[in-house]
């Protein structure tokens, strides 16, 4: 009996034990309050301190006097409540109360005298979020990004007084979109890959309600920004010959230009809407009045498709800009008080907001409108709206709603990789079924974007980037595939593919530049498709595991139907619908385009860092502001 | 100068309508008649802008709301705002008139006179202080549009249409004036301040008695009558019948002037005479906004006539506008005043469009718009403008004004009662909605060839008011939009107390 009581017993204790140590192993941390010697800077060490719950933290004074002081937030300098060291003093020590480091949270604190010289820190108790990193905000000196913005419309004006005659307008534009594709350059080249926004300029428009015209680029917009500068001068050389009213269908294009620019550029929230919605106004009227037979029902279609989702994103933005309390329409007024919107708030704006930006996307079950706009859209158009209009929808999920709406993004998660993988596997499943190769490509559009949402949805450094360089690849290599939809339609006469055939003895040269663009687009190594779907499957593989087995079959697909119609449209035996003999090389102003853009995609695939530095800065400072990272 | 002279336009209203039946006797030059108005208006629009800029030199302050005619007559900042409304469209309707109507068409005299009459009686609702001014201002005006709108009497539908909102206006009249007896009875007061003030007694316990009921009842009525003259569902049903009937000028007079009179009636019975009950009438005007946006909307679709189109989408745009009521703060209040002016221009810039097409005969189906591109860049760009902006699409004046109407109400509605969100998003996809009727008519203009080749010269005043009505909705108002919302607030304030 004694010895069985004596072994109870030292159970006890060691079960006593195992209790208590989990609670009482609290460790000890120091934070030095000093300056340094020459009074230049005033600082705590370490400046912001993680602790777990129930840990001591001991200030020491180092040189100079000084005090603790808690603050509300990052910002605020002044003691209101909370823990206070006394007046400043030199020298000594003074440890911080228990109760403070009790539970979960982040505790902002000054040291009085010095606050404005920014001597701040900052103790993050437990899981309690790290202080929100700043973003830096760099003003220039030149309005480089207003000049984007001015000189299309400038241009539109000049080209819609020249009315129908056919010569100066394409002119006109063909020297606007030059001299933007100029200023884009020196604006990629100038934001280089600095963390932040750099080239900002603001405006005051409407301060009463904190609207103002706030530009800013940094490593996410600038790829598009280069895009857009890129495609312009393409679709108009490509565009050329157009004889149906040129003076208002190249101003069309130049407002188009102005309005996709502007997207790129904003960063207030109101204004940003306002160029989202301009952009529709061009293009329906591109769509409608140069539009294929159907163009009518198209062209209403994506109108009023795209309106009703962009409407529910307004009413996000405002709940946004309420929610805030900043008065201020600016993403990123708003994207710093984002700690404060509760998750339900999160999870409700991020809905309204993502079925805005999907159906721009366009991810399934929203890309309905795609395939009639497109097939419908001059081939101008359809090069606009692939090669750029399309990557709005991505863009502003990632520039609109992750910095802003974290928890809300981490939420819809599985909803955005279950709707990427479904745009993936169907876009690429109907693009094999398809005979119009301008619908084809369409829905392969459809798949591809697909690809960059499933980057999105990794919610990782490798991820995010692959997706904006994606976007990048796709705005480059798309318009390609439109541009030799448009070549079959004009030189052959159709663009079905079972009437096609044996192009390739007739047209050798268009025929090479059709393989290494189809080549390109389904992902072929050296050209951009590639670099950006590695990264978004090896990011998705470190986040989600084997289900990279699904998209990976899509890119099985992608590879079958490119290239099927490859083999259906060039090679093969002579089609005997079409009359080989009057088959001609296609003309100049449409083999340079697809001849730049070869190089272009080629450039970027071998040398990806151009794109990829900038890209990775951006996304790595959004995922650190969201606190993923 | 005296306070008084802050009466002249109204003065100068009754003389001119005193003048045209004189000149009558004395002319047979029919140019006269609308020379006269003309210039009536002109000088009422000039005397109101420059006594708005220069308020120091008629010794005023814009601040402070000024009692003429011993209290009965307000002049503050939301009813001069409305008057230059009213004046400028008084003004386009009489430009477009003298080239809408052929030289020998008889009664242009008389014409004149009720256009210049029923602008009076619109002055008055803006300054009206008390209840039966007010129903004096309505009733002005209403008389003068029904001959208006009767105007050509040996049209059947002209007449069909004239004698259909005679009926309907004088039922609504009797609603009003009984909603209005009701609160007289309980209240013992006709002044706006008279019944806000027992009002505000009554809910804060100061008044004792059990009110409640009546108060309920006449306000339904007040709502019937005046939702008559907004044609809001379910008292819309006049609406494409008249506008469909009657002179273009006349339906741009009545979309776009009586319209908003009829919520001036509104803003000052429920959002300041009425607000703290406000609990009583909140949820059915809620309905009443939901109801109307989305059927107004709905049988806009199928319409083939361009009058009743933009009738059942002035149904709609009231149906926006009431959803600012409910909200009850300041902010939704200067986006309701904000889009009621703005939708003035929309409608007024649409019907001059419609009047033109009219003009030089045309015809008002919507196939007579089919190529309009074709015959005339400007009607169509100002008509493509206006429709645009009913629509609510950046940058044009109609997305900011809804713009400023949706914050508002939004803001109100995050902050305390959640179901005013619901009619917000239902604002927001009945936008979404109306886009394809408006698609449609743009469509033809742009897209279509004209259904018969016929050379037509559209008259110059079309033109130029349709140029006027591009460069305000479309680079004005978006310009200087912090403008719109400062005074849409400081009117809002002066409205609400």
């Amino acid at each position: 009996m004694v010895s069985l009581n004596k072994f109870l017993g030292f159970f006890t204790l060691l079960g006593l034990l195992v209790l208590f140590s989990g609670s009482v192993e609290a460790e000890n941390h120091t934070v030095i309050v000093t300056q340094s010697d020459d009074f230049t800077s005033y600082f705590f060490d370490p400046s912001v301190l993680e602790v777990e719950v129930g840990d001591n933290v001991l200030f020491v004074w180092g040189n100079g006097s000084h005090n603790v002081a808690q603050v509300s937030d990052s910002e605020s300098n002044n003691y209101e409540s909370g823990f206070y060291s006394g007046n400043p003093q030199v020298g000594g020590n003074w440890s911080l109360p228990s109760e403070f480091t009790a539970q979960d949270g982040t505790l902002y604190y000054v040291c009085e005298p010095h606050a404005t010289m920014n001597m701040r820190g900052s103790i993050v108790v437990g899981s309690g979020s790290l202080p929100l990193p700043e973003i830096s905000m760099e003003f220039s000196d030149f309005p480089w990004l207003s000049y984007l913005l001015v000189f299309p419309i400038i241009g539109a004006l000049w080209s819609v007084s020249f009315g129908n005659t056919p010569n100066a307008p394409r002119l006109i534009a063909l020297f606007t979109t030059i001299f933007t594709l100029i200023i884009s350059l020196v604006v990629f080249i100038k934001t280089g890959s600095k963390s932040g926004y750099s080239l900002m300029e603001e405006y005051e428009w409407a301060p009463n309600l904190g609207i103002s015209l706030l530009f800013g680029v940094d490593g996410l917009s600038s790829p598009l920004i280069l895009l857009t500068g890129i495609i312009g001068p393409l679709t108009v050389i490509f565009a050329w010959e157009e004889k149906e009213r040129p003076g208002l269908f190249f101003s069309l294009l130049l407002v188009m230009q102005t309005a996709l620019y502007g997207v790129f550029v904003t960063l207030d929230y109101f204004v940003f809407y306002i160029f989202w919605e301009i952009v529709l106004i061009p293009m329906f009227f591109l769509i409608a009045i140069w539009g294929g037979d159907n163009r009518k029902y198209a062209s209403i279609k994506f109108f009023i498709y795209t309106f009703t989702a962009s409407v529910i994103m307004l009413v996000g933005f405002m709940a946004l800009y309420f929610e805030s309390g900043a008065n201020s329409f600016s993403m990123i007024d708003i994207a710093n008080s984002s700690r404060d919107f509760s998750e339900d708030f999160q999870i409700w704006v991020f809905a309204a907001l993502f079925i805005g930006f999907a159906v721009k996307i366009p991810s399934f079950p929203w890309h309905t409108w795609l395939p009639d706009a497109h097939v419908q859209a001059p081939t101008a158009g359809s090069i606009l709206l692939a090669g750029v209009m399309l990557k709005m929808g991505l863009y502003g999920l990632i520039r609109a709603a992750l910095p802003a709406l974290p928890l809300g993004a981490v939420y819809f998660v599985p909803v955005m990789v279950t709707l990427a993988i479904i745009s993936i596997l169907y876009g690429a499943a109907l693009s094999l079924g398809q005979t119009d190769l301008k619908k084809l490509v369409a829905y392969s559009s459809v798949s591809h974007m697909g690809v960059a949402l499933l980057g999105v949805a990794t919610m990782t450094e490798l991820g995010l980037a692959g997706a904006v360089f994606m976007m990048f690849a796709h705005g480059i290599l798309s318009p390609a595939m439109f541009m030799i939809a448009g070549v079959l339609l004009h030189q052959v006469g159709t663009r079905e593919i079972p009437k096609l055939g044996g192009l390739a003895k007739h047209q050798p040269k268009t025929a090479g530049i059709f393989v290494v663009i189809f080549m390109g687009s389904l992902g072929l190594p050296g050209m951009a498709v590639f670099v950006a779907e590695l990264a978004v499957f090896i990011a998705f593989f470190q986040s989600h595991g084997y289900w990279l087995l699904l998209p990976i079959f899509g890119m099985v697909l992608t590879a079958g139907y490119h290239l099927w119609a490859l083999q259906r449209a060039i090679f093969g035996t002579d089609s005997e619908e079409i009359e080989m003999g009057k088959i001609h090389e296609a003309p100049w102003y449409e083999l340079y385009p697809m001849f730049t853009i070869i190089l272009i995609a080629a450039l970027f695939g071998i040398f990806p860092h151009y794109l990829m530095d900038p890209i990775n800065t951006a996304c790595y400072d959004i995922l650190r502001f969201m606190g993923v990272i | 100068m005296e306070p008084s002279s802050l009466f002249l336009p109204e003065i100068v209203l009754v003389a001119s309508i005193m003048t045209i039946p004189s000149l009558y006797m004395l002319t047979e030059n029919k140019k006269s008649f609308a020379l006269c108005s003309n210039l009536t208006l002109t000088s009422i629009l000039l005397f109101l802008i420059v006594s708005w800029f220069n308020p120091d030199a008629l010794s005023i302050d814009r601040e402070v709301s000024i009692f003429l005619l011993y209290g009965h007559f307000k002049i503050d900042i939301f009813s001069q705002i409305f008057k230059i409304i009213f004046v400028l469209v008084a003004l386009t309707v009489s430009l477009i008139s003298s080239s809408y109507f052929d030289e020998d068409e008889p009664h242009q005299a008389e014409y004149y006179t009720l256009l210049l009459s029923s602008t009076l009686g619109m002055f008055v609702v803006a300054s009206a202080n008390d209840f039966l001014t007010l129903f004096l201002g309505i009733e002005i005006s209403a008389f003068s549009s029904y001959a208006l709108v009767a105007f050509r009497k040996q049209d059947d539908k002209s007449a069909e249409a004239g004698a259909k909102y005679l009926l309907i206006g004088a039922f609504s009249s009797a609603l009003t004036l009984y909603g209005i007896s009701l609160l007289y009875a309980v209240t013992g007061s006709l002044t706006f301040d008279g019944v806000h003030a027992f009002i505000d007694g009554l809910s804060q316990g100061v008044i004792t008695g059990n009110f409640n009921e009546v108060i309920f009842i006449s306000s339904l009525f007040i709502l019937a009558g005046l939702g008559f003259k907004i044609a809001v569902v379910p008292f819309h049903a006049w609406a494409p019948d008249v506008y469909q009937g009657a002179p273009t000028p006349v339906t741009t007079l009545l979309a776009a002037a009586s319209k908003a009179m009829g919520f001036i009636a509104i803003f000052r019975v429920f959002s300041f005479t009425l607000e703290s009950v406000s609990d009583e009438w909140k949820l059915v005007l809620g309905i009443i906004a939901l109801a109307s946006m989305t059927l107004g909307n709905l049988a806009a679709i199928s319409q083939e006539d361009i009058g009743r189109m933009l009738a059942y989408s002035s149904i709609a745009q009231a149906g926006y506008i009431l959803i600012a009521i409910p909200a009850m703060t300041d902010d939704a209040m200067a986006g309701a005043i904000a889009h009621t002016l703005i939708h003035a221009f929309m409608k007024g810039g649409a019907f001059v469009v419609v009047a033109g097409l009219g003009a030089v005969g045309l015809g008002y189906s919507l196939d007579s718009y089919k190529g309009l591109a074709q015959r005339s860049q400007l009607l169509a760009l100002s008509m493509t403008v206006c429709l645009l902006s009913l629509v609510g699409i950046p940058p044009f004046a109609g997305f900011i004004s809804k713009f400023l109407l949706f914050y508002g109400t939004l803001q109100a509605g995050l902050s305390g009662e959640t179901w005013i969100i619901a009619l917000v998003i239902a604002g927001v996809l009945n936008s979404a909605l109306s886009l394809y009727y408006y698609l449609k008519i743009i469509r033809y203009m742009y897209l279509h060839e004209p259904v018969e080749s016929k050379d037509v010269v559209f008259p110059n005043s079309i033109r130029y008011i349709s140029l006027m009505t591009i460069l305000l909705l479309g680079v004005i108002f978006p310009i200087y939009w912090q403008s719109l919302f400062e005074i849409c607030k400081e009117a809002a304030i002066a409205l609400m107390g």
